[in-house]
């Protein structure tokens, strides 16, 4: 695989978002091996709460830092990590769309597949399971906001502007979120 | 359990990861763009030149061929060692590392040693596009392609020229109403299958036990994906999926392409056994896979399910390619008959047999005296194989059109070849065993014409058009047809 180096020594992890973006569009590859180690789980995190398919995912993530490479932000508020999650938004929300329409040409073996069970998880996977397994349940706005906060790590105000909403609606999404996860778990620890 | 409580919670769960080879994929296709747009002013000004190269260097064949009245083929579009038949089409210098393999599909695709794999256009030689795998390592099996998927595009790009047309002549005409609406209906579905099936349209390769997926029209690299086991022989590719035998295994496995290459279903021999080595992959007939396994037992499973719908066990030997055919009866009155009958041909050691396909009936068994070289050529209703040992056989394939000859019968053979080239005008092209192109009479095996040829290697048996594919010394790929 090819390995890129920085053409200045400025420290990494002192680059913006910005900073990464504008080299990347200038033709810097070290540019690219940073904002993808950056980002792609993030980005992954996202799509698949986004999508629920791993392989399309990972399809959104790529195209997305495909799209990096030429596209420049349309809103002027949209800046560095903020412009990088809107553009795979909206890549997410093609498929979704397109989603249905293609499912009528797949072949009976896809569908034979799908009746494939998952192996085993471990205790800690179990734990894990189940707290996304509630999240999954959580109407879609609230799922995003979630996803983008813990695993994207972005602010309320960066979320805001991901999904083109005031800052206080994306807080309060979050808090809403919180308190049906609370009360899933809750009632799923009572159950047993 | 508090908000809070959830908050921290959800903080301790690890972000779900994407596969390793997502860096590859995506590092690699980013720095592929960001060469490409590095070139382009330098493109605009090599294009310049090369253009008014190209014309200069048209202008100077002009100047050649006119005033002498060659006639073409008799020199003009040959080198010193080319046979004498052939008038060169188009040339293209590959590469000085040396050429591994040439695969005929749609195009041409030439292997390098060095891990490179250049798409030719068949009939103009010119590069299509050229892709290189990770780290140089030379490809595993050859290309392969989805065929049916090209002549469905082709379809579908008709249908959708013709229903445009229709339809604004339909408004201009009539306007809006009923039937331009179910014009419009039928347009939105052709468009949506044709974008499906231009998303479904790859080149596949395995190079290091990494299947690569390329978009077939421009080289592009879609995804790869690292596969668990060692692939006996190439794929068979379908709309959606791969089938990528495992002879270690006595199995193959179904890849589904959408999900990027993962193994979703596998059709395994029900008993496993060692065995000899096992040429080729499966191939697919709808809807049907057929695979052999080392133990010689040809197995059809039903790729919708993966369910055994017969076996037959041959006589252990060394498994040869194997391959199907779809043939449509014809009465005695020339008509076709509705009837479809499905062969399986295959070989064990040194016995060719022949399948149906549908029953798992063997038909037919031969005896060639030594095992096959390469996979049988079928001209028309007759197969065609060459042996190890040299020795062309031409036979009947199926039952009732030969009055003379019985199905499996001998039809002719001809000792000295070691390939099929091609089925031109003047007859069958054969490579002789003493550096010669051998031209013979398809219907009796007799020998037309013989043309001496010398530094020429790594001919492609081409089947379907009159054009000869080999290499020149130093790695120049040339491609002649017959001269008149």
């Amino acid at each position: 695989m090819i390995e890129f180096k920085l053409v200045d020594d400025a420290p990494d992890l002192e680059r913006s978002d910005e900073d990464l973006l504008g080299r990347l569009q200038a033709g810097d590859s070290a540019a690219a091996t940073l904002l993808y180690d950056r980002h792609h789980r993030g980005l992954y995190a996202y799509a698949l709460s986004l999508l629920h398919d791993p392989a399309l995912s990972e399809d959104v993530v790529h195209e997305t830092f495909l799209r990096l490479l030429t596209t420049r932000p349309e809103r002027p508020v949209l800046l560095g990590k903020s412009f990088i999650y809107a553009v795979a938004r909206n890549l997410a929300l093609d498929l979704i769309r397109g989603a249905t329409r293609q499912e009528t040409h797949r072949l009976p073996l896809a569908r034979a597949a799908e009746r494939r069970t998952a192996p085993e998880a471990g205790d800690d996977e179990k734990r894990n399971a189940t707290l996304l397994s509630a999240l999954a349940r959580l109407p879609q706005e609230q799922q995003e906001t979630v996803t983008l906060k813990v695993f994207s790590g972005l602010t309320f105000a960066q979320i805001a502007e991901v999904l083109s909403i005031a800052v206080g609606t994306a807080a309060s999404r979050y808090r809403y979120a919180l308190e049906k996860l609370a009360e899933l778990l809750t009632k799923e620890g009572e159950g047993r | 359990m508090t908000p809070d409580d959830v908050d921290a919670l959800l903080n301790r769960v690890p972000p779900p990861s994407p596969t390793p080879q997502l860096r590859d994929r995506v590092l690699g296709e980013l720095a592929r763009r960001i060469t490409l747009e590095a070139r382009r002013p330098r493109r605009i000004v090599w294009g310049g030149v090369a253009l008014a190269m190209a014309i200069a260097g048209f202008l100077s064949i002009l100047w050649i061929v006119l005033p002498t009245g060659a006639t073409p083929g008799e020199g003009r579009g040959q080198g010193d060692g080319d046979p004498a038949f052939a008038r060169k089409v188009w040339e293209f210098p590959f590469s000085h590392a040396g050429i591994s393999r040439l695969t005929l599909l749609d195009r041409l695709y030439v292997e390098g040693s060095d891990g490179t794999l250049a798409a030719l256009e068949r009939s103009s030689g010119q590069a299509a596009w050229i892709f290189r795998s990770d780290g140089g390592a030379p490809l595993d099996v050859p290309p392969v392609i989805v065929p049916e998927l090209l002549t469905e595009i082709d379809a579908l790009q008709l249908e959708l020229r013709a229903l445009s047309t229709q339809l604004d002549e339909k408004l201009k005409t009539t306007g809006p109403g009923n039937e331009t609406q179910a014009l419009q209906k039928r347009r939105n579905w052709v468009r949506e299958r044709l974008r499906v099936c231009q998303q479904q349209d790859n080149v596949y390769l395995v190079s290091r036990q990494v299947l690569y997926c390329l978009d077939r029209p421009n080289g592009a690299l879609k995804w790869t994906q690292r596969l668990s086991f060692a692939p006996s022989g190439p794929p068979a590719a379908i709309r959606g999926y791969l089938f990528m035998p495992d002879a270690a295994g006595a199995r193959v496995h179904a890849l589904d392409v959408e999900k990027k290459g993962a193994d979703v279903l596998s059709y395994q021999n029900p008993v496993a056994a060692a065995g000899t080595s096992v040429l080729g992959g499966p191939v697919y007939l709808d809807p049907s896979l057929f695979f052999v396994s080392p133990d010689a037992s040809l197995h059809c499973f039903r790729v919708s399910d993966g369910a055994l719908v017969w076996n037959f066990r041959a006589e252990p030997g060394k498994v040869g390619e194997l391959i199907v055919h779809k043939h449509q009866r014809r009465g005695p009155n020339g008509a076709l008959a509705k009837a479809d009958i499905n062969l399986v041909l295959f070989s064990t050691g040194s016995t060719m047999v022949a399948m149906d396909a549908d029953r798992g009936v063997p038909l037919w068994t031969f005896d060639c005296g030594a095992p096959p070289s390469g996979r049988p050529v079928l001209f028309g209703e007759n197969a065609c194989v060459v042996t190890e040992k040299g020795l062309l056989l031409s036979l009947e394939l199926l039952p009732d059109q030969n009055l003379k000859v019985p199905a499996g019968g001998l039809r002719w053979k001809l000792d000295g070849c070691s390939q099929i080239l091609m089925s031109g005008r003047k007859g069958l092209y054969v490579v002789g065993s003493k550096q010669e192109i051998l031209v013979m009479k398809e219907s009796s095996g007799e020998i037309r014409a013989r043309y001496p040829y010398r530094s020429l290697s790594n001919f492609v048996t081409n089947p379907s058009d009159g054009l000869l594919y080999a290499v020149r010394p130093g790695g120049t790929i040339v491609c002649f047809e017959e001269a008149d």
